[in-house]
């Protein structure tokens, strides 16, 4: 067991990435059984307590506050290991290269940059980035929680000046040839994708290109672009510059459900403005009209996979069939009993989550989750499913504090676990995101969850199948075939779309209560042109 | 197009070389210095924040 202590450094703070790979150098100290350094928010002392790391001194951190907690051998190592965490932190920044104090000093040694990257705390942003526009730079902004009347005064800045904010929340972007924060390393082609939704732009991205078509370039938009108040001013600023773009002959558009003034509003300057080939992909459940002026060069689809299809033409696709997928899934729900009827999710990119939920939803009713389709769906505790759960674990909740599940896998790994120990759950489902920005071996993370939870289950004479979609390239960082070997090794069956995942899963949880009419429709309808 | 001047910045950032100046986590400078990209780190510290107690002592002094 060990001894366990907390030290509190009042009014300290570290980002949420340094606070990680502390506390991946802190676990190898000498004598250190485990450890994690951590903001004191309620998520970080959630998982402190669930890793039996968590003191009355550590409880009484405020969001403010760095919590560093230690699991030692014996007491008499305490001290010693927390001067040695503590020098950890102090230690001056080992990364390579010069560091400028502003905007301009950095613009001095740069002077032709064309897009500033902006990742500090919401609250901070509009002043910097307003500063960047000004200056004739494009932005990149990685934030969340920045206000929306600083997100409409930032994007109308933006609009005035003919430059693009990527932000608040985006995550991905793809600009010549780069991949920027989240984003998976794609060939170069000629469509270009615009989306209010991350992992969208990944799963689409990577789709294509695995399938031969390459990406001019991919813009994040920030998913509240497409609410009403803000109005789709950068989703339509992209629109019109892919629209200008020599390279691009293409234009997917990937959100979930924008408010229907803004719908509209993008659909009609398509119509009016436009003259390329464009897929439209509004995530959900309803169908909806495109204006009969772009029949003809335009196409309306409500998931991620029926985007990628309808980007694609008609001769090329997937190579699965439903006929093919409902072999498989009867294979592997073969050994299940009959008490094994609900599915768990466990997300780390939001908008596959949301993808799922609207192919379970059709498939077999509302599910559960922290971010649910319908509201009265909403999980009351984000850290424990009931029934048919899926769970995005990159929620405000879950991140508040820490390193995105993306990059930190620890809540997964202990939410695994969580899942496997109810004699319920029939099946498992998960998202594994690779590309730059991702965890350095995203699937290598999850084995030893894989496995514990797998044990679990056999130790209760029941099997537990797990599913995974693997989103990334063989050009990733983290190489696609070995990603996948890994956790086909492990047993994981692996599904090349996550709406596939999706329909699975259903298969597998509701063998036998989904009928082949309902299923083909389904199948059809949301993977198919709306 | 009527947008065509008004885009024209966003449509030289798709086809020049991406240069960058990352203000926040080192973590996207490295990814992108990765991949060729010339970055400029800006180092961001959170502003300092006096705790509400020294806050409320000097608003009655000032």
């Amino acid at each position: 067991m060990g001894a366990v202590a907390n030290l509190v450094k009042k009014n300290f703070h570290r980002d949420s990435v340094q606070l990680l790979h502390l506390s991946e150098d802190a676990k190898k100290l000498e004598g250190v059984k485990d450890a994690a350094v951590v903001m004191g928010t309620p998520t970080n002392k959630e998982i402190l307590t669930k890793l039996r790391l968590l003191t009355d001194e550590g409880k009484a951190a405020t969001d403010n506050d760095m919590i560093i907690a230690v699991t030692v051998e014996s007491p008499s190592q305490i001290a010693i290991s927390l001067q040695n965490i503590e020098k950890l932190i102090l230690k001056p920044s080992t990364s390579k290269g010069q560091r400028y104090y502003s905007l301009d000093s950095a613009l001095q040694a740069i002077p032709d940059a064309n897009l500033a990257i902006v990742s500090v705390p919401g609250e901070y942003a509009r002043e910097i980035v307003l500063n960047a526009l000004d200056r004739g730079l494009n932005v990149h902004l990685f934030s969340d929680h920045v206000p929306r009347d600083d997100e409409v005064e930032i994007k109308r800045h933006a609009k005035e000046r003919g430059l693009l904010v990527m932000g608040p929340g985006a995550g991905t972007a793809l600009i010549a040839g780069k991949a920027i924060g989240f984003a998976n390393v794609v060939k170069k082609g000629r469509t270009g994708i615009v989306a209010a939704a991350g992992t969208g732009l990944q799963e689409v991205s990577v789709l294509l290109s695995e399938a031969g078509i390459g990406i001019s370039s991919g813009l994040g938009t920030g998913g509240d672009d497409v609410k009403s108040t803000v109005g789709g001013l950068m989703m339509l600023q992209a629109i019109e510059a892919l629209e200008h773009d020599s390279v691009t002959d293409t234009i997917v558009i990937i959100s979930k459900p924008p408010d229907p003034d803004v719908r509209q509003r993008v659909l009609e300057y398509i119509a009016d403005h436009t003259a390329k080939r464009y897929v439209t992909c509004f995530l959900g459940t309803e169908s909806y009209a495109l204006p009969s002026r772009v029949q003809g060069r335009a196409t309306a689809t409500k998931t991620l996979h029926g985007a990628f299809l309808a980007a694609t033409g008609p001769s090329k696709g997937l190579g699965l069939t439903l006929d093919e997928l409902i072999s498989v899934t009867d294979q592997i729900s073969a050994g299940l009993s009959e008490t094994q009827r609900y599915i768990r999710g466990l997300y780390s990119g939001g908008t596959l989550a949301y993808e799922t939920m609207i192919i379970l939803s059709r498939l077999m009713g509302g599910v559960y989750s922290n971010a649910p389709l319908d509201s009265n769906l909403k999980l009351t505790n984000s850290y424990k499913s009931v029934k048919d759960s899926i769970v995005d674990l990159g929620g405000e909740e879950f991140t508040s504090g820490r390193a995105h599940p993306m990059i930190d896998p620890t809540l997964r790994q202990l939410r695994l676990v969580e899942e496997a120990k109810d004699p319920q759950v029939a099946v498992i489902i998960m998202d594994v995101i690779l590309g730059y920005g991702s965890h350095p071996d995203p699937a290598g993370a999850l084995l030893g969850a894989i496995l514990e939870a797998q044990k679990i289950a056999k130790a209760q004479n029941r099997t537990l199948p797990i599913l995974a979609h693997v989103c990334g390239t063989e050009q990733d960082p983290q190489p696609l075939s070995q990603q996948s070997t890994k956790l086909q090794n492990a047993e994981v069956h692996l599904f090349p779309t996550n709406a596939t995942m999706a329909f699975a899963a259903a298969l597998i949880a509701r063998r036998d209560e989904i009928s082949k009419t309902t299923l083909v429709d389904a199948w059809n309808d949301l993977l198919g042109p709306v | 197009m009527l947008g065509f001047n008004l885009t024209q910045k966003i449509s030289k950032l798709f086809n020049s070389e991406l240069k960058v100046i990352n203000i926040g986590l080192d973590l996207f400078k490295d990814a992108l210095e990765r991949q060729g990209v010339i970055v400029a780190q800006v180092a961001w510290e959170k502003p300092f924040r006096l705790e509400k107690e020294y806050e409320d002592i000097l608003a009655k002094i000032l």
